[in-house]
């Protein structure tokens, strides 16, 4: 070993810098402490993430109802809750019915798979059943917050399979908002359309006002609807959409109460911090990680061509 | 003795592929579950280890918020798959930096190294030493600035490359590859003065 001060030593190049920080094999034996330290940094990383398929059905559902215009409160609440429970719950679901379903690509098989694969671990009557009807019956009366305290309570408190049984549930649930926001999002399509023209053609941030406008007025609509536990009704939303009055000569937004809407864009009155998230119009600016409520803003800042995608 | 073999494999795949990565985002904007499924596998170990060598003290907790910005916000990215890459770390280091703030921690802080290495199973002697060994790195870790941190946490953990690493912390290529010079420094005159004791 080196006995000088090493960083004063002119033997360390570039190249050799990479090649200890890139792992590699070639890198010099003269830094072998250096290489047990940086190995052990490595090694902080886990090696295999677990409940991949129930995050990535949350995420993409999270993903589908945050692309903008699409209706947002249900999905995305239900799906926050599933990266939770999915973070800090059992792996029963990733070693059983998720690695069964994982095989098919299909969204409806990935829940198919998971329903059945729960069939075969001959989960008793009673207990969670009864609870995940209450569960249902909360989410139809709108108490979210009761309800998923008590899936929660029910993921925590029970044993193995009943715990995994009621994440199914959930993971269930979602699955149907999915569809229902996938209905809301058609119907939304072609007025997204003209707004996106009209941003085109330069109405700009009252335009994106506007669209907004469009998809808080959908997506109060859809809320009306019945709930997934009265049955999956997705066929009935809203095929009569034009009552909403969304004309194509409505240019300026001054027509429809965009206002309002806007103002009430900030988590649509939930309780959930999932405000902030919509099509940016007021925080057009920032580079895309926009912090997330708590004022992400004071980080040392990304570049300005990280995530931009404003136009 | 590489800490990172599939390193070079992943550079490589990452040029030949860079159709499929960008349709990837592509797809993963619309919904679809392939796609997050792949990003999750591939991000969660160095997003949630990036998150505990930066001193989080519930870096899986915290790893599952951030996979959750990164869903709502991706229809926000312009990029390619190295952006990406890029894109997702910030938001990483911006949770990181929420998340202090609201446990009212410095905020150059690492007062712990993480104490969810499970010592049960497996063998006991083999667990103990990697918890020492971890222990002491985090010692070292300790002895870096932040910025000398961040560099290392980033390369090293995230797998950045040192593009990547410099387009998160907004920082030029040359200013990334100086701090990491001086981080292995001092790293190596800890060691060799020994300076760091358990």
């Amino acid at each position: 070993m080196n006995p000088f001060l090493w960083h004063d030593s002119p033997r360390m190049t570039d190249r050799d810098i990479e090649l200890l920080l890139s792992g590699s094999p070639e890198a010099s034996d003269e830094h072998a402490d250096l290489k047990w330290f940086l190995t052990t940094l490595a090694d902080q990383k886990p090696a295999h993430p677990h409940d991949v398929m129930v995050m990535a059905t949350a995420l993409a559902s999270v993903a589908r109802s945050s692309r903008p215009g699409v209706q947002r409160s249900k999905p995305r609440r239900v799906a926050r809750r599933m990266v939770a429970l999915a973070a800090t719950s059992g792996l029963l679901l990733a070693m059983s019915g998720v690695a069964l379903a994982a095989d098919n690509a299909a969204p409806g098989d990935l829940l198919y798979g998971i329903d059945r694969a729960f069939e075969t671990f001959g989960i008793g009557d009673g207990g969670v059943d009864e609870r995940i009807a209450e569960f249902d019956a909360l989410i139809a009366r709108g108490d979210d917050e009761d309800a998923f305290e008590l899936l929660e309570e029910v993921i925590e408190t029970s044993n193995e399979g009943e715990s995994a049984k009621a994440r199914a549930h959930l993971t269930v649930v979602a699955g149907d908002s999915e569809k229902r926001a996938d209905v809301a999002n058609d119907n939304v399509a072609a007025h997204q359309q003209f707004i996106d023209e009209n941003q085109k053609n330069g109405v700009g941030a009252d335009g994106r006002d506007f669209g907004q406008g469009v998809a808080d007025i959908v997506s109060e609509r859809d809320k009306d609807l019945p709930e997934q536990a009265e049955g999956n009704k997705p066929a009935t939303p809203a095929n009569d959409d034009q009552e909403t009055g969304l004309p194509e000569d409505a240019g300026p937004p001054s027509e429809q109460p965009p206002q309002s809407n806007t103002n009430g864009n900030q988590g649509q009155g939930q309780s959930q911090d999932t405000g902030n998230v919509g099509n940016g119009q007021s925080t057009g600016s920032d580079n895309g990680g926009n912090g997330n409520g708590s004022g992400g803003n004071t980080d040392p800042g990304p570049p300005d061509n990280v995530g931009k995608k404003d136009k | 003795m590489s800490h990172r073999p599939e390193n070079k494999m992943r550079t490589r795949l990452r040029s030949q592929t860079e159709d499929n990565h960008d349709s990837r985002i592509e797809a993963a904007k619309s919904g679809a579950e392939w796609a997050w499924a792949e990003i999750y596998e591939e991000f969660s170990g160095p997003i949630t280890g990036y998150l505990r060598s930066k001193g989080a003290p519930d870096p899986e907790d915290l790893s599952s918020e951030v996979f959750l910005q990164v869903a709502r916000d991706i229809h926000r990215f312009d990029g390619d798959e190295s952006k990406f890459r890029s894109w997702v770390f910030v938001i990483a280091h911006r949770r990181l930096i929420d998340d202090r703030r609201s446990n009212a921690r410095r905020p150059d802080e690492i007062d712990k190294f993480p104490d969810d290495i499970d010592l049960a199973g497996g063998d006991v002697e083999e667990e103990v030493m990697a918890h020492l060994s971890d222990a002491r790195m985090y010692e070292i870790l300790k002895t870096l600035t932040e910025d000398q941190r961040q560099v290392l946490a980033l390369r090293i953990v995230g797998d950045l490359t040192l593009e990547e690493t410099a387009l998160v912390m907004h920082k030029r290529v040359s200013a990334v590859k100086a701090l990491q010079r001086r981080a292995l420094g001092s790293v190596k005159a800890t060691l060799e003065g020994g300076r760091v004791t358990l």
